[in-house]
């Protein structure tokens, strides 16, 4: 550590300090602007209530009437073959696609959490706050997930199913 | 600390780049904890005159730190008037 070809170059330490600081700096910018740009909903053509309860979800759809309905998730026994155990309920949340979704998600008693993973979904329903999330599927198909903050007993066993028709 | 700082600087020129983002990014830090902790309407100090300061935000107000193309004090009523 005392050779002097690797002591005091001051000008490379200079160098190497501001070149890195400046390249994460215009990455951070862009970045954290399209961050804030994700959370903007831009008009939704459809908006559905979604609440979380112990232990099924309630789905509201008040734009065009008022259809309020429980999903439970089907037991063991009343499945039918070919259906996914533990992911399957009785009434699915049936949604157009290439139309922009807005879900505004609460819940009645605990924290639950409205998932989709595979349209990259997923929003905390909070007791006594409405969370807005928003989204555009661009395939149809039945799209499954599940509750993802613990909510008791059933925690597990309250899944949410969006069927996606053209 | 700001001595030692100096100091140090003075007997190596490339430090300063060093301490100049260190320094910036701890006062941005420090600021925007400062601008949570006093403007958020999540926070509240004051509980006899200012109990709930998160029920006073209506529909035109900003709520989220840096708004990119929506401007909420325009926004307009989407929903029939009853």
């Amino acid at each position: 550590l005392t050779n002097t070809n690797i002591t005091d170059a001051q000008e490379m330490e200079t160098i190497w300090t501001i070149l890195p600081a400046v390249i994460l700096i215009l990455i951070a910018l862009p970045s954290l602007r399209i961050l804030y740009m994700t959370d903007e909903i831009n008009n939704p053509s459809f908006t559905i209530k979604s609440i979380g309860h112990q232990w099924y979800w309630t789905y509201e759809y008040t734009d065009y009437g008022g259809l309020i309905f429980n999903s439970y998730m089907l037991p063991p026994l009343f499945l039918n073959p070919g259906d996914l155990r533990l992911l399957e309920v009785d009434n699915r949340v049936v949604l157009p696609i290439e139309a922009p979704v807005r879900m505004m998600i609460t819940s009645q008693d605990v924290l639950h959490s409205w998932t989709i993973p595979t349209l990259g979904l997923k929003t905390d329903a909070v007791p006594g706050r409405l969370n807005q999330t928003m989204f555009t599927a661009t395939r149809p198909g039945v799209y499954y997930g599940q509750c993802s903050e613990i909510c008791g007993a059933n925690h597990s066993f309250m899944p949410i199913v969006a069927e996606l028709i053209p | 600390m700001l001595c030692q700082i100096i100091t140090q600087s003075k007997k190596h020129l490339s430090l300063i780049p060093l301490f100049v983002f260190i320094g910036a990014g701890g006062t941005g830090a420090a600021l925007y904890l400062s601008c949570l902790a006093l403007f958020n309407p999540d926070v509240s100090w004051d509980r006899k005159s200012n109990p709930e300061p998160w029920n006073k935000l209506g529909p035109n107000d900003q709520y989220k730190f840096y708004s990119v193309n929506v401007d909420y004090s325009k926004l307009k009523k989407e929903g029939p008037d009853f």
